[in-house]
């Protein structure tokens, strides 16, 4: 009689526990519906800190109990350093491995017991075996999406975020914000008369002007370009992602608007760097390197100084809305005069990001 | 007398042979020259290369700048590849020696994603040429470690093989483990490396690939009656008063210097080194002489019609020219070897 008295307290107490914490289904972005207690008090993350920090402030931060280090810091370092400065307990937090380098670690995220992981789609492929594993053990993965750059998956993941760590006001503000700054490009692109042609190249390789980067095709940049009123030289010369078109199809094209997609190297490198810790004025000359590119002089964006260059990751983000206004003010600087990408990224980083904004993201020519 | 004469129709027919196969690899270059995405047709070409000032500022760029020297380098490379593959199978006695097979490949591929992954500045060198250097620094070692472990063994071709496809085992397994902890961006430039690429292709480095292969090319062709000699075996060669220890440390040298200016510029193009040899023997048999050079002008053609081809899959796109060389050059080999005209 004892003992059934002890079992029923032990069952009550069980119950009366998660008292403020309920299962609630939701949906992620792959539609796989999903039962995960909120509000969530034990988080792994294994991409998109960006965008889970801006859904869920410094509060939501306290909450991870695991994570990809390797998503950030040596992959994002001058972000995992700004980061580290302001909170640097976040230097203590567990690795639990990256999936695209294939070193996810199922057994590490269970023995954390976090009550949901946050993956992303573009790695759902790599884990379904992992993702089966960790609901049996009784832990929910929810699947979020930023790199397909559509404003519904930005949107729903962010509300994901949101409902999940029970910040659904601070998660509703970012995602209105986010559809309000892309939608100053959106909406008015269908209107726009003219598709200029636009030559997009990634600028990382410290040889700079020397070396040929990677143009995307139907993804990625080459995406934007088109949703912000361009047409993409390199869309049908691009089989997968991304990767180098030839030198001369570029001339032969006679592109009207060239941006290049910078990436810090350290000062003494020549491609465009930019980042945060970029300075705007290097970052300038060496983007005035690529006109002397042999065969540069005669072409049209050339000859206009319409070159610009933007930090590669405005793209893909929560905060790729300035990245969006940049490309479309580049192609259609008349129609676009009103918007200020700048002023788009410093009002996110206010609003939304714990963490200054410093550095050089976007330059253009003149 | 009969003999005799039997003889000198077979040297001129093979002479001719050599003489056909520069010319078609004269066109081969023409027909490179005047592919591309920027249109320019034979006439344009021609004029922008003997009277520039006729053409547009673009036309000229696209030739000369960009089309001449990826064109020549193809040539070069091919050239070079060719002939360092048809040395190291005469020395070693084997017909699957190669640059690649042997691990220079790997190990060039390894320098360069080094020097990648380690992000170097070198303050009295431009930076497009760090990869560059690490990649013919390792090429070139691999080649000098295989050559001093043959030479503490007596120039054993046994033990110089094996060594190679050890090396070849480790520095892929290096290569791997530098993939694994490269960042996105570091991984991408060292698989686009590895793919092999004339786009990098510049005046510059047209020139210390071309000055090193006609540098080699008169030495090797000199040592030509030895090497016929060592296809007898080295103990006979040495009886007939061949030095066969020096002869293959020299032919060493020249073969990782010759591989080592190919590759490090143009990444991995593999096959060539296999192929132009086999071509050639199936052409004119083992006569040094011949098979040496002819190898060559094999290895120049096969690159330069792919460079050709690597354009013409997709215009305006590149089509990664290693992964051509090795797809067409496999069932040609296929079909060389059905035909039973192995004379090795």
């Amino acid at each position: 009689m004892k003992k059934m008295f002890w079992l029923m307290a032990l069952i009550i107490a069980a119950a009366a526990v998660p008292a403020c914490a309920e299962k609630k289904a939701v949906v992620d972005v792959l539609g796989r519906e999903v039962s995960v207690e909120v509000p969530a008090r034990r988080v792994v993350l294994t991409f998109n800190f960006e965008e889970y920090v801006a859904a869920t402030g410094a509060e939501g931060l306290d909450k991870v109990v695991g994570w990809a280090r390797k998503y950030w810091e040596g992959r994002r370092q001058s972000t995992w350093d700004a980061f580290a400065a302001r909170f640097p307990h976040i230097k203590d937090i567990p690795d639990v491995g990256y999936i695209p380098k294939n070193t996810f670690n199922t057994e590490a995220v269970m023995a954390l017991a976090p009550d949901v992981v946050f993956c992303a789609k573009n790695d759902a492929k790599k884990i379904p075996d992992e993702v089966k594993r960790l609901a049996e053990a009784g832990i929910p993965v929810v699947f979020v999406d930023y790199h397909d750059q559509t404003v519904e998956n930005h949107v729903k993941s962010t509300l994901l975020f949101g409902r999940i760590m029970g910040q659904e006001a601070r998660a509703q503000a970012l995602a209105d914000w986010y559809r309000k700054c892309v939608n100053k490009v959106y909406d008015r692109v269908p209107k726009l008369a003219s598709r200029p042609r636009v030559y997009m190249e990634f600028s990382g390789d410290k040889s700079g002007p020397a070396a040929v980067g990677s143009s995307w095709g139907k993804l990625m940049w080459g995406a934007l370009i088109e949703r912000c009123g361009g047409t993409n030289i390199a869309r049908d010369l691009v089989p997968g992602s991304d990767a180098p078109i030839a030198r001369e199809a570029v001339l032969a094209a006679d592109p009207e608007v060239i941006v290049l997609a910078g990436n810090y190297r350290g000062d003494a490198a020549l491609n465009v760097g930019l980042g945060y810790e970029a300075k705007p004025e290097r970052a300038r000359e060496q983007l005035a390197g690529y006109m002397s590119r042999p065969g540069w002089e005669g072409l049209s964006a050339v000859k206009n100084r319409r070159l610009g260059a933007l930090y590669h990751d405005l793209s893909r983000h929560i905060f790729d809305a300035a990245g969006v206004q940049f490309l479309a003010k580049m192609i259609h600087p008349a129609e676009f005069a009103d918007l200020d990408p700048q002023a788009t990224l410093a009002e996110f980083y206010e609003k939304f990001f714990p963490v200054p904004l410093t550095g050089a993201l976007m330059v253009t020519l003149d | 007398m009969e003999t005799h004469s039997s003889y000198a129709r077979q040297s001129k027919r093979k002479c001719s042979l050599l003489l056909v196969f520069a010319a078609l690899l004269l066109l081969a270059v023409l027909r490179d020259v005047t592919t591309g995405a920027a249109g320019l047709g034979f006439k344009q070409v021609t004029a922008a290369v003997f009277a520039p000032d006729s053409v547009s500022p673009t036309a000229r760029a696209v030739v000369w700048s960009l089309r001449l020297p990826a064109a020549l380098t193809a040539a070069v490379v091919g050239a070079s590849l060719g002939l360092a593959g048809a040395v190291m199978q005469t020395i070693l006695a084997n017909p699957l020696a190669s640059p690649y097979t042997l691990g220079v490949g790997a190990g060039a591929a390894f320098g360069a994603s080094l020097a990648i992954v380690l992000d170097l500045h070198l303050a009295s060198l431009p930076p497009e040429y760090i990869v560059p250097l690490f990649a013919f620094v390792f090429a070139g070692g691999v080649c000098l470690v295989v050559a001093m472990l043959g030479h503490s063994r007596a120039g054993s071709s046994a033990v110089m093989i094996l060594a190679g496809i050890a090396l070849l085992f480790l520095f892929q397994a290096l290569q791997a483990l530098l993939q694994f902890f490269a960042s996105e961006g570091d991984l991408q430039a060292i698989v686009f490396w590895t793919f092999g690429s004339l786009q990098k292709a510049a005046w510059s480095k047209l020139g210390i690939t071309a000055a090193i292969l006609f540098a080699a090319l008169p030495l090797v062709l000199c040592d030509a009656w030895s090497y016929t000699a060592l296809l007898l075996g080295d103990e006979r060669a040495e009886s007939l008063g061949v030095r066969v220890a020096s002869l293959k440390r020299r032919a060493f040298v020249l073969v990782s210097l010759l591989t080592a200016a190919a590759v490090c510029f143009t990444g991995t193009i593999g096959f060539v080194g296999l192929a132009g040899p086999h071509i050639a023997r199936a052409l004119c048999g083992d006569d040094q002489r011949f098979y040496l050079p002819l190898s060559s002008l094999c290895g120049a053609l096969v690159l330069s019609a792919a460079s050709t081809l690597s354009k013409s899959i997709v215009t305006g796109g590149i089509f990664p020219i290693g992964v051509i060389t090795a797809l067409t050059g496999v069932p040609f080999f296929f079909a060389l070897a059905l035909r039973g005209r192995w004379t090795r």
